[in-house]
């Protein structure tokens, strides 16, 4: 009934583009895209331009527009405006981590496409991992399109390899968090003024024992990944919590870890100057080699656990279509290019060749004479977001055989139980909110060594007195009811 | 002028040792104020890898200027956009100067008998908004404020705060017995507000152009809201922008992976955050003097009268 | 009644055109500020509404969105009561508003009759002029600063001060005994120049006979200051008190977020109404709950603001706002 109601809708949809694409064929459709990065690139005019030409000569009757918004608070307040207003725009890239994908598809922001993808983008949708599909889609409905990149995470060491080669420490053998004392210690001992471990409150250890975090980063109801009976528990009791925070608080006693871990945010800056030893980081295949060079300090790594792809990963970078859009068909069509055609992909990559950048062999690029990362007129920076990222050039120096390791690593990985389960915070909302207090002054402290573990009953009768059972109850009804309907 | 005011202080002034422990209070306090942007113009010459090392210190251990040439590289618009900052600051403040004090004037006749309401009126816009996305609506769909010039100045012709104390300034610096004989000459209403209220408020005029001027210098969030078009992004915007995305660059690495890399290894985060302040609060401290001409000379009613 | 009038072949005009007729430049001088907030500050009040209702985007605009969106009531306004520090928020955002109220008054009002006494207007300049560097510095910037005196491990207070008087090093960022202390002080420091300078510009206003007179009478400097000066600028400081008064339920969240660095620690002395819902809402992007959330201290705001007026009024009718 559902079904053959929006076929109908559907049909007439297409009568009506049909209707409007012959009547005003003259005037091409512009389409609006937002999306974020290092902010409008000086020469995006001349990149919309070669775009428009191009899909127009791939038969989408329409220009492309395209408006950038920088990091940090500026591409979420800009979209909260721009969408809360029912402006009129046609893609937008959202996420987990900015523009929040959940919290716009529960609001009703972005149109359900998955039958639509089906139709007008198909190649997209059948080159991705099917994890992406089923991890995206909300109540079994998509309503972005992920792009095509490494999917697992998996959390591991990330070392400074100056001083790993300076006192010759076999760091391969490092398996549990544990093991890596020795290292420090000798850190600490012959080395003052470098950070031991640096295990700042946002950038913490505690993400090793890798618990699916089902409702928010900041509320401790999780389930463990390989979780057999499905059930949500509060991460504060668990066995593994309690031995990590006595860990922490040991190597915070030891002086491994700055004393202000629990407040400082900022930890790019210490790590560039060389006075990092050691932290934890989100690994995938090449991971030194972009960090290496994003940082200016070589570095090795240790992974600690598997690769694991849970809901959040899959819906780590994505473009959705707006429902304010009044030719969302085009915009998928549009997008269906951008994931399959190596032109204009590249084109919005990394701008016009011979200008921004020049092929130096088949997939190898570099910039021309007198460009440079700095005066370059076109820049974004960001082939993450732009759809299918194996269709990249590589910059020279890159190693080519990445786009082959990422595909490998994303067979390799494992799912996680839950994996297109989405938490629907609404009915406990004002619980949420109450947690994610009680996690900022109590957690944040104990993850990073700053508070004695003996304060952990306290912050979990916080945590009860602010509703977290309440939230766990909900949670778990979510999710049973989730089981039954997709019979995992 | 001046010799009227030295005049004026020897008549008045306090005693030598009054006045020497008096200097003492305010010259220690302004200390205060001054070292902390010494500090900020020190650290933004500083080369980066030694702030790592050494912190904050008042004297450059090494000596840079990348900070600026990093700033002025990436922001081929710093020029324009100072461009816009003073069009907007100049504009804005003589048209929001100039619609607050003939609202504030009439709120401030006792005579006028609708001032409570007027008063009640603004003051209530103090209080209450509806909110970002409503007013951006409005301001969007309505006044067509995007990508206009219009959207950085009209949202802040009218601060009530700022109204309000104009008003007491006319309420007490202009004598009701001034203004009614003035209307017995046969002077008009507009004449009497431009030729004695005005001028007798000097001071308090001058006060909140010096407020409102540099909330026009200094606003990023009108642009935020508002303008899209790189060529109307004014000075505060930009450097906003640049502050904002550093500060999540370097905190935030799972999300962006490694991407992010060529800008963040050859950025110089510390330096350049006070470099940023340095290029955007110099200027405008240059107009300071400009504002305190007005704030000293104090034209007596007497000086109206005669 | 005036429909009457219209119907009516009166010769007379209505009584409120008579009216505007009468305050005709009056109403011509307020003219324009009167559009300017209405279009800018009342047009966009329908927006409060938000508040009360599970905001939901809709086909078709903003308007669509929001009436056809669910009444909820007093739903979004529950999570500023259900947590269990809502006391805590409560308590410190009022209480530091009192001090700030009351300190901020008391020193700039000295640091301007000082800076008016002082012989030396060059000075006296300089000095005015010193006092207003610390708005230029955003609370980013101004949390950097704190930070490199006071940071546990790099502070100069630390690493300089206390370790050359043998003293241990203090963990700042998790003592919440020292930051009540901080905040004030540093709120000061921001704020201090700007008010200083509103009381500076009514007492050069204050016209110069009432002291040619009092000197004539034989009185000192004090006592003209205390004669004279204080009364002549009484209203300002009310008006300024009052103004303060109304947003009493906010506050400044870069002072209380960026400058203690968002530190779990300190939250029982710096958590305040405006950060606890930055804190919240910032993940959920609730703008139900956000606009519920500032309707809220707009209303306490309008309350006090009200109250303290109307006390006004009945002391001195001539100082109330309205």
């Amino acid at each position: 009934m559902k079904h053959t109601k929006k076929l109908v809708a559907l049909v007439l949809l297409l009568g009506v583009v049909l209707l409007g694409a012959t009547t005003f064929a003259a005037a091409p459709y512009e389409i609006k895209w937002y999306f974020i990065g290092n902010g409008q690139q000086p020469d995006v005019k001349l990149v919309e331009e070669a775009a428009s030409k191009y899909i127009q000569k791939k038969g989408l009757n329409a220009t492309l527009k395209m408006q950038c918004y920088t990091w940090g608070d500026e591409y979420d307040n800009r979209m909260r405006m721009i969408i809360a207003s029912g402006e009129k725009f046609d893609i937008c890239f959202t996420s987990s981590w900015a523009n929040l994908y959940k919290v716009n598809v529960a609001r009703g922001a972005f149109l359900d496409i998955t039958d639509l993808w089906k139709k007008y983008a198909p190649k997209t949708r059948a080159q991705l991992h099917p994890a992406f599909i089923t991890g995206s889609a909300i109540d079994g409905r998509n309503y972005a399109i992920p792009a095509n990149k490494e999917l697992a995470h998996q959390w591991g060491f990330w070392f400074n390899k100056n001083l790993v080669d300076k006192y010759k420490m076999d760091v391969t053998k490092i398996k549990t968090l544990a093991d890596a004392e020795e290292f420090f210690k000798i850190i600490k001992e012959k080395e003052p003024g470098v950070i031991p471990f640096q295990n700042l409150h946002n950038e913490n250890a505690v993400r090793v024992l890798d618990f699916d975090r089902i409702a928010d980063d900041y509320v401790p109801a999780v389930l463990y990944n390989d979780s057999k009976d499905m059930k949500v528990l509060n991460m504060l009791e668990t066995k593994e919590f309690k031995e990590y925070i006595e860990l922490a608080r040991k190597y915070f006693l030891a002086g491994y870890v700055p004393a202000d871990a629990a407040t400082v945010s900022e930890f790019v800056t210490d790590i560039r100057a060389g006075k990092v030893f050691s932290k934890i980081e989100s690994l995938k295949p090449f991971y030194d080699e972009e960090r290496t060079a994003s940082w200016g300090i070589p570095c090795v790594t240790v992974a600690l656990t598997q690769p694991v792809v849970q809901t959040r990963d899959c819906t780590g970078s994505m473009q959705a279509i707006s429902k304010t859009s009044k030719n969302p068909i085009l915009a998928l069509k549009f997008l269906e290019l951008v994931n399959t055609d190596k032109y204009l992909n590249n084109l919005i990559n990394f701008g016009i060749e011979g200008k921004h950048y020049i092929k130096i062999s088949e997939n190898v690029i570099d910039y021309p004479p007198g460009v440079t990362a700095q005066n370059s007129g076109y820049k974004p920076g960001t082939p993450w977001m732009f759809g299918n990222q194996y269709l990249n050039y590589f910059w020279k120096g890159e190693n080519t055989g990445k786009w082959e390791a990422f595909k490998k690593f994303n067979e390799s990985s494992i799912s996680a139980k839950s994996l297109g389960f989405n938490f629907d915070s609404t009915p406990v909302k004002n619980e949420v909110a109450a947690c994610i207090n009680v996690w900022q002054t109590g957690v944040a402290p104990l993850i990073c060594g700053a508070a004695d573990p003996k304060t952990l009953p306290d912050v979990i009768a916080r945590f009860k007195a602010a509703g977290l059972d309440k939230v766990i109850a909900e949670a778990q009804r979510q999710l049973d009811a989730w089981v039954k309907k997709n019979k995992k | 002028m001046g010799k009227e005011q030295t005049e004026f202080n020897r008549l008045s002034a306090v005693s030598a040792k009054t006045n020497a422990i008096l200097n003492i209070i305010l010259l220690g306090y302004a200390l205060v104020c001054i070292l902390p942007l010494v500090l900020v113009i020190s650290v933004s010459l500083t080369d980066e890898s030694t702030l790592a090392l050494y912190g904050y210190r008042f004297f450059p251990k090494k000596f840079s200027i990348y900070a600026y040439e990093f700033i002025f590289s990436t922001g081929s618009q710093v020029v324009s956009a100072y461009g816009i900052t003073i069009l907007v600051t100049v504009l804005g403040t003589i048209l929001s100067i100039l619609i607050m004090a003939l609202y504030a004037y009439p709120i401030s006749r006792r005579d006028f008998k609708y001032k409570n309401f007027f008063t009640f009126f603004l003051i209530f816009t103090m209080l209450f908004n509806g909110g970002m996305v409503s007013t951006y609506l409005i301001g969007v769909n309505v006044l067509k404020l995007k990508d206009s010039i219009w959207g950085l100045i009209f949202p802040y012709l009218m601060n009530a705060f700022w109204v309000i104390i104009l008003r007491t300034f006319f309420k007490t610096n202009i004598p009701d017995s001034l203004i009614e004989a003035a209307r017995i000459d046969g002077a008009g209403e507009f004449t009497i507000f431009f030729r004695i209220v005005m001028p007798l408020a000097l001071p308090g005029l001058a006060t909140i152009a010096l407020f409102a001027t540099l909330q026009y210098w200094n606003d990023w969030f009108l642009a935020a809201l508002y303008i899209n078009d790189p060529k109307l992004v004014p000075l505060p915007y930009l450097l906003y922008q640049v502050q904002t995305s550093m500060q999540y660059l370097l905190q935030n690495s799972s999300n962006i992976g490694g991407m992010s890399g060529d800008i963040l290894s050859k950025m110089p985060s510390e330096a350049a955050r006070m470099a940023m302040v340095v290029i955007g609060v110099g200027p405008i401290v240059l107009t300071f003097p400009f504002f305190q001409k007005y704030l000293v000379k104090g034209l007596t009613v007497g000086a109206i009268k005669g | 009644m005036k429909g009457k009038e219209i119907l009516s072949p009166s010769r007379t005009s209505p009584a409120w055109w008579r009216e505007i007729k009468k305050n005709r430049a009056m109403f011509l001088m307020l003219l324009p500020g009167v559009l300017v907030l209405l279009l800018y500050n009342y047009l966009p009040m329908f927006g409060i509404i938000i508040a009360f209702k599970n905001f939901m985007f809709y086909d078709g605009n903003f308007f669509t969105s929001l009436f056809k969106s669910e009444w909820i009531g007093l739903r979004n306004f529950e999570f500023l009561f259900k947590t269990p520090d809502a006391f805590v928020i409560t308590r410190n955002t009022l209480l530091y508003n009192l001090v700030f109220i009351t300190s901020c008054t008391i020193v700039s009002l000295a640091f301007a009759i000082m800076l008016n006494e002082i012989r030396s207007r060059k000075l006296s300049r300089f000095y005015q002029g010193s006092m207003f560097l610390p708005y230029f510095l955003s609370w980013i910037v101004a949390s950097y600063l704190l930070y490199s005196f006071i940071s546990p491990d790099k502070g100069f207070i630390n690493m300089t001060i206390l370790k050359s008087l043998g003293k241990q090093p203090i963990a700042w960022y998790s003592e919440p005994k020292y930051w009540p202390y901080i905040i004030v002080l540093i709120n000061g420091w921001k704020w201090i120049g700007n008010n200083c300078i509103i009381y500076l510009a009514s007492i050069i206003g204050i016209d110069q006979e009432f002291y040619e007179a009092a000197r004539i009478d034989g009185a000192s400097r004090w006592q003209q200051v205390i004669h004279i000066t204080l009364p002549q600028i009484t209203p300002v400081i009310i008006v300024m008190f009052l103004i303060f008064v109304g947003r009493i339920f906010n506050s400044d969240l870069g002072l209380f977020y960026q400058v203690p660095r968002n530190a779990g620690m300190l939250y029982p002395v710096t958590q305040t109404i405006d950060v606890y819902v930055f804190n919240s809402l910032m993940r959920m992007g609730d703008i139900g709950m956000s606009s519920a959330a500032a309707l809220y201290q707009s209303v306490v705001g309008f309350i006090t603001i009200v109250a303290a007026n109307y006390a006004v009024r009945k002391i001195d009718p001539d100082s109330a706002i309205f």
